[in-house]
Formats: structure tokens, sequence, C-alpha cells
């Protein structure tokens, strides 16, 4: 037995030292700060399923998309539109047609060069695609005229030149798409920064610069994509030197670490969504007014704040995303009354109170608020039970289905204009299903003033249209806007370039080493 | 011998099958909507509309179970609603992390776990027992997904000698290795310790004694090969289990498994690729079951005498 024990320490501590010897210097890091051909170890939160741009609009994909692709408008960092692929545009007066001229000397991957013909069959790509209607769906076709590529919108829409910054109208080689769509999917051929140079399953995704890029080769050469699902890995990762880039989770002990974290720099932008308690405006008790409007004056937006995300955000008012120009200025939003709301309540036939189920999604984004809302319904004497359900459940029941009395999602928008906050969301027709009208409101007073908004080309109407829009909305407690978080970024200090963005379009080409 | 082993690898047919269609319903009737959750939440109906005939979602269901089973006997295991790559290549192209984790996870915990549950069963009663014990009641109680983190803190921000995230080295699976096994390692020395004290109590071993045989020679040639009958079951039915996937572990070291594909598929409502998936493991685990009692056969030679006649 001694003769046991004795081996089994020789095991012990042979394996211990070679793990000590080998692993010394074994950083994932491959190369010394000072090297300029430095890589940057960014994190991603999966796998890109597929490369193909117009098959794609989750956004986590489009983040590799982006590095890839170019598109004829580019949203810089202080949000305004230039041109990108294109070297100037011009709107008609009727607001429906813009013609394009490309830009010169631009080249694919492959070496070909871009051709305004390559432009007109991406976009006629994007526009037939299923899976890019949230930026196509204006549109109407693309052609040539005198070497212009000329976009022909199916009615004038002002906030079109946000949607062709979208990865999802990126432009790809008409001849190399065409011939195998499939395999292009999985080896993309992109005129953007970077080239996809390597994909491990699952793991991480290389990009290398591209050499003949038009503005010139990027700084950084090679981006890694790590895919780290666990938010305390990643974070783990970025202190030990294993990750130089990444965006936190919402988590506020997460963010706490990071902004005290010396050798990282924290950044943050207002998020492109509102969050909601959403309605049944058409079936159920929540069909009753004066119920509605009794929840929205017993939410202390500060109250829910402070309780669901630490205070991280800023109360909305008007159920418009605050990015949007149109978003009307000086806004008062219900009043937070708590004997009003019982008297309504009483109003509404509920002198007693009631119990309702709030179903949301099983994700602390919905559930914390959740819960905080329990607390303050029970003060005008609603007890909220909470139902949490998984995602793709929830759309089915919630979203498509009409099934629930009383909600809590948002309203993301991928490009700052308040029509794609409210059309959608409003709009009767986008109603049973058919839209995102999960509230089921049906009003054709409503309907005029969302079609006008749409249509209108003057911005100054449009911002009195909205803020009449954001009023009814208010009104009518079709649903009550609560807050808008942050959107953030954390980076090493020595990388250069970094910001957080609102719509998480994020272009490694600004970025370099110090 | 080898009739039984026939018998048995016809039976994961049947098997097989059950599990592909207890999947398929389960898949079928659980809310979501693969076409949507593809499109995205703000995709008009007409699309939707149009995804479900691309991907034949309005057969009826036994129709397309049916498809499935007929491509699935041609060795067609169906493309990924997600990604559009055939199902068996992302399988193969996750499976050899997920074996590494499994495979040096069992390793550990069968070169650490065997030796210590026999030292400490004979010295039962002593301080080497009672730390033994103790430490691996600890163990058995740690979750996996904690230690893991641990370990990273320790070796990858402290000490900075082993990488925290990836599968590129040997280096990326100690920790990840080692996490895995600190419950299967403590389970084993407990399931050694408690059966090599049954079997040291027995008269044959007081006979060996008796005639003065050492120590050594009593445990390792008369006692030892008597103990490894249910720990071999354990260590087979953990490395079979650990074959399937060993998601949190995958989540936390960043590696890309059998695991998480599973786990995405069924967030996705892609059907496929979690058939396909299920079926891989459940394949692979009966397999190792199969060996397993192979392996009995060798360790006590009555068990292949009850095959043979069973097999008849």
């Amino acid at each position: 037995m001694k003769k046991m024990m004795k081996i089994l320490m020789a095991i012990c501590l042979m394996l211990t030292v070679s793990v000590l010897f080998t692993a010394c210097g074994s950083d994932t890091k491959s190369s010394e700060k000072s090297d300029p051909n430095r890589i940057l170890y960014e994190r991603a939160l999966s796998d890109v399923p597929t490369y193909d741009p117009f098959a794609s609009n989750d956004v986590t994909t489009q983040r590799t998309h982006y590095q890839i692709f170019d598109t004829l408008i580019i949203q810089n960092k202080d949000g305004k539109y230039e041109p990108s692929a294109c070297s100037k545009f011009e709107m008609n007066k009727a607001g429906d047609e813009i013609t394009f001229t490309i830009r010169e000397g631009m080249k694919f991957h492959n070496g070909q060069k871009v051709t305004p013909e390559d432009v007109v069959f991406s976009l006629n790509t994007a526009i037939k695609s299923k899976y890019t209607s949230k930026v196509t769906s204006t549109m109407k076709e693309a052609y040539l005229k005198d070497g212009k590529v000329v976009l022909k919108l199916k009615y004038p829409f002002k906030p079109i030149i946000g949607c062709l910054a979208s990865c999802n109208l990126a432009i790809v080689p008409k001849n190399v798409y065409e011939k195998d769509p499939k395999s292009f999917a999985q080896k993309p051929i992109g005129s953007g920064p970077y080239m996809l140079d390597g994909v491990k399953k699952g793991e991480t995704i290389t990009l290398k610069a591209f050499k003949d890029y038009w503005r010139g080769e990027a700084k950084i050469k090679t981006v890694v994509q790590k895919v780290i699902k666990d938010n305390t890995a990643a974070l783990m990762a970025l202190e030990s030197g294993g990750l130089d880039l990444m965006q936190p989770s919402q988590d506020y002990s997460d963010r706490k670490a990071l902004k005290e974290n010396k050798n990282v720099t924290y950044y943050e932008a207002p998020q492109a969504v509102f969050f909601d308690i959403g309605f049944n405006c058409e079936k159920g008790r929540f069909a009753n007014k004066k119920l509605r409007m009794a929840v929205a004056m017993a939410v202390d937006k500060n109250d829910l704040i402070a309780g669901a995300i630490n205070g991280m955000g800023k109360p909305v008012d008007a159920a418009i995303v605050p990015l949007c120009p149109q978003y009307p200025k000086d806004f008062k939003g219900t009043e937070y009354n708590l004997e009003a709301a019982k008297k309504l309540l009483t109003e509404a036939g509920y002198p007693d109170g009631l119990t309702v189920t709030m179903r949301v999604i099983a994700a602390t984004n919905y559930t914390k608020p959740a819960e905080v809302l329990q607390a303050q319904l029970k003060k005008i004497g609603i007890n909220m039970e909470i139902e949490t359900m998984e995602r793709a459940a929830w759309f089915e029941k919630v979203y498509n289905g009409g099934d629930y009395e009383i909600t809590y999602y948002a309203h993301p928008i991928p490009v700052a204009d308040a029509d794609f906050c409210t059309y959608s969301f409003f709009h009767s027709s986008e109603a049973d299903g058919n839209g995102n009208n999960f509230y089921n409101y049906k009003n054709p007073a409503m309907d005029a003033l969302l079609e006008q908004a749409r249509a209108s080309q003057d911005e100054g109407q449009r911002a009195d249209l909205y803020k009449k829009i954001a009023e009814m909305v208010r009104d009518e407690a079709i649903c009550v806007p609560t807050y808008a978080g942050y959107r953030t970024m954390a980076a090493v200090n020595d990388l250069k370039g970094v910001y957080a963005d609102s719509f998480l379009r994020y272009y490694k080409y600004d970025y370099s080493w110090k | 011998m080898l009739r039984y082993i026939g018998r048995r690898l016809l039976w994961m047919i049947p098997v097989l099958l059950g599990v592909s269609f207890i999947l398929f319903s389960i898949m079928e009737f659980s809310p979501g909507d693969p076409a949507r959750m593809l499109l995205g939440e703000y995709a008009a109906k007409a699309d939707v509309d149009a995804l479900h005939e691309e991907m034949g979602l309005n057969e009826p269901f036994l129709v397309r179970y049916g498809t499935y089973v007929v491509s699935m006997l041609h060795g067609d295991f169906g493309t990924s609603y997600q990604t559009r790559v055939n199902c068996a290549t992302e399988i193969l192209q996750r499976f050899p992390a997920t074996l590494k984790i499994a495979g040096s996870a069992t390793f550990l915990a069968a070169v650490i776990g065997i030796p210590i549950g026999i030292i400490s069963a004979t010295k039962q009663y002593s301080m080497t027992d009672v730390f033994v014990t103790t430490t691996s009641m600890i163990f058995t109680s740690i979750p996996a997904f904690w230690l893991g983190l641990i370990l990273i803190v320790v070796f990858t921000l402290h000490l900075h000698i082993l990488p925290s995230v990836g599968s590129g080295t040997w280096k990326h699976f100690v920790m990840p290795a080692l996490a895995m096994s600190a419950q299967l390692t403590a389970t084993l020395v407990r399931m050694t310790r408690s059966t090599m004290l049954d079997v040291i109590r027995q008269d044959y071993i007081r006979t060996a004694k008796a005639k003065g045989a050492s120590q050594n020679r009593i445990i390792l040639k008369h006692a030892l090969r008597n103990t490894m009958l249910p720990v071999v079951t354990i260590l087979g039915l953990d490395f079979g289990n650990l074959l399937g996937g060993c998601l949190i572990i995958e989540n936390v070291f960043g590696i890309s498994g059998l695991g998480t594909l599973m786990v995405d598929a069924v967030k996705s409502k892609d059907t496929p690729m979690l058939v396909a998936s299920v079926l891989f493991a459940s394949l692979v685990g009966g397999l190792v079951t199969l060996i397993v009692d192979v392996i009995y056969t060798y360790i006590d030679p009555r068990v292949k005498m009850q095959y043979i006649k069973g097999s008849k």
C-alpha cells in the first residue's frame, strides 16, 4: 500500500510539473502589444450560421457581415449617414427614387471590380429576400440608368437612407453569388475591409484585412471573433488578456466590474429600443381603456429603472425610441397618480381589485421589470401573476396569437426614425398576427395619422404627426412606454476608435492599436 | 458472444427509431415556428407562409416524419434549418471536441478515483480515509460549471498558465477535463471504496491472508477484479452521458461541442439538427454501453457464459 501511495503521488507530481512547465506563456494571444500585426480578439455571442447577407437578419451575425461587405451608405459613429460604396446619391423630388453614382476603383475580395450591375443585382436580391423585409419592405426594384443605379421605392419614404446602411443591402459579386448561393453562404466574397480567412465552427471566426480595400488596408490586420456564450467566462477572458473587445451583458455587476477595471475602457450609448407594458386592446379585460389607464397611472418609471436595470436607463414617455429625431421634446407621459389609478379601477368595474397574468419571455430583460411592476400594481389592488415563457412560445402565443392580457416587451428599431417604432406596431393592418401590432389596436384615426406621417417628406410636419401619434398612444393607453437602456462596449485601453453603437453597427476598419 | 453483440446492435434500430419519433413529436407540438425564428420577429406573414412552403412545414406531421425516416435510412440526416448545412457534417465537426472533454475527464477520473478508493478502503477509519471521504463528498456537491469558473480564476487570471476559452491546443482541455472529472472522480472514489470494503471481507480474501499473501497481492490479484464490475459500469455510463454533450462546460470554456449544438437546435426549433444530434448521441451511448458489457466478460468470465446462454 505504501508503494501504491508513492506511485500515486509521483503521478500527481508529474502532472502538476508538466502543466506548470508547458503552460508557461501559453496565453491565447499570439503577439506582443508592440507588434504592428497584433491580432484583435473580439467576443462573439454565437456562431455565424450563414455569410449570405440576404439570408440572415440577426444582429450577432450581422456584426461579422459588416466587416466583410460594403453597403451603399454607412452610418458613422455620430449617427450620420454618409456615402460609402457610392460616391454620391440624389433623391428625386417625389421622394420615391434615389440615384446612386457607384464609386470607382472598388474591388471585391477575389480581385473583381465592383460594377453598377453588381449593385443592381445585390439590391434586387435583397428586395426579393424574405429575410430582409425589415429594411426592404418599401423598396420596389433597382435598375441601371446611364451607368448609375436607380432604386425605385413603392412610395416616398423619408428614412430610406438609413435602411441602405443595413448589411442586408450588402454588395456582392453577381456572377459568384448567382452561380452558387449555397457555397457563397459559407465562403463569402464582399468588398468590405475584411475577408473571411477561417472558421472553426462554433468557436472562432478569423477575418483578415483586405489589401485592396478602397479606403486603404485596415490598420488591424487580423480580427479573431471568439464565440463565448457565458458572460462570466467572457469577462474573465477580457481581464486575463484572452479578449480585447466585448459587448458586456446587461448585468449590473458585470458592468460595474468593467467600469472599475483600470485596464479596460467602458463605453455606453443609448439603446435603439424602448421597453413597454403591452395590453391586449381587443380581447379580455384590458380591452377596457379605463383598466389600461389605471395600470399606466400606477407605474413609477424611475422606480422601475432602479429596480429592473439598476438605474442604467432613462424614462421614456412617448411611444417612440428617444434616439429618433421625431421624439417630441418635453412630452409628458401619463401622470403617476395612485389615487387616480384606484378611482379608474373602480370605474372600470374592479373596486376590489383583480388578478391578472403577465406573460413575458423568460429572460431577465423582461422578468426583472415584471417583478418590479408586480409590486407597483399591488399598491392599487391589482395582483399580477407572472408567467414566463420560452421565447418561441411567447412569440407564437402572445405576439402572433394574441393569447394574453398584459405583457412586457420591447420596440427595437433598425433605423433612427419614428416610422419603425410606430407604423407596424399601431396600424390596424398589422394586427391579428399580420405584423407587429400585437396589441391588436384598431383605430382608423390612428391609421390615418400613421399613413400621413409615413408619406410626408417634410420633417417638421412628420415631427408634428408623430407627436399626435404619441399623444394618442398615451391617451388610449395602448401601451405604457417605460424606459430605454444603454448599449455598451468594453475594450482594452490600447485599442483606439472603439465606441458603443446604438444600432450595434461596428466597423473594425475604424479601430487601431495605440 | 458474437451473436449477443449482433442482437444488441439490432436492438438499437428500434430504439433509435423510437427516439426519433419522440423528438419529432416534441418539436412538432411544442410552441414556436422555425420559419419565423429564421426570418425574425418582424417578418411579414406572407414571407413566413412562403418559407413554410419552402421548408415543407405545410405537410402533415406523419408525412414529414416518414420522409425523414426514409432519408435517414439512406444516410441523409437532413439539412439544418439555421445553417442550411448538412446535419451530419456539423455533428462530425463538433463531436471531436466533446470526445476530448469526455475522454480526458473519464481518464482522469479513472486514474485518480480508483487508486484513491482502494487506498481509502484499505485504510478504513484512518486519517487518510476520513480526508478522502470528506473531500469526495465536497466534490460530489460542487457543480461542474462553478468549479470551471474557479479554475479559470486561479489558472488563467492569477497564474496566467492556462487559456480560458477555445479548443486549439491540448492546454485548452485541461481545465474542462478537471471540472468535468471532479464529480465523477468523487463518485468513483466512493464506489471503489464501498465495493472494495465488501470484497476484502470475503472468505477467499481471508484465506489468501492466512496463506501469507502480501497486501498488494491480495488487493491487486484477488480483490481488484471483483471490485471492478460496478466501477466499470459507472465509468461507462458517465462516459456515454458525457459524449452526449457537456453543455455547461462547453459554454463556460467556449468549446464548440455536441451539447451546445443540441441546445441551439432546441432554441431555434431546428428539428433536423436536434433529431440528428440526439440520434448520434443515443447511438454513441448505446455503443459505449455495449462495449462496457463486453468488458464485463473479461473482468468476470461468468458473465460471458450468461450472455452466451441468453443468446441461444
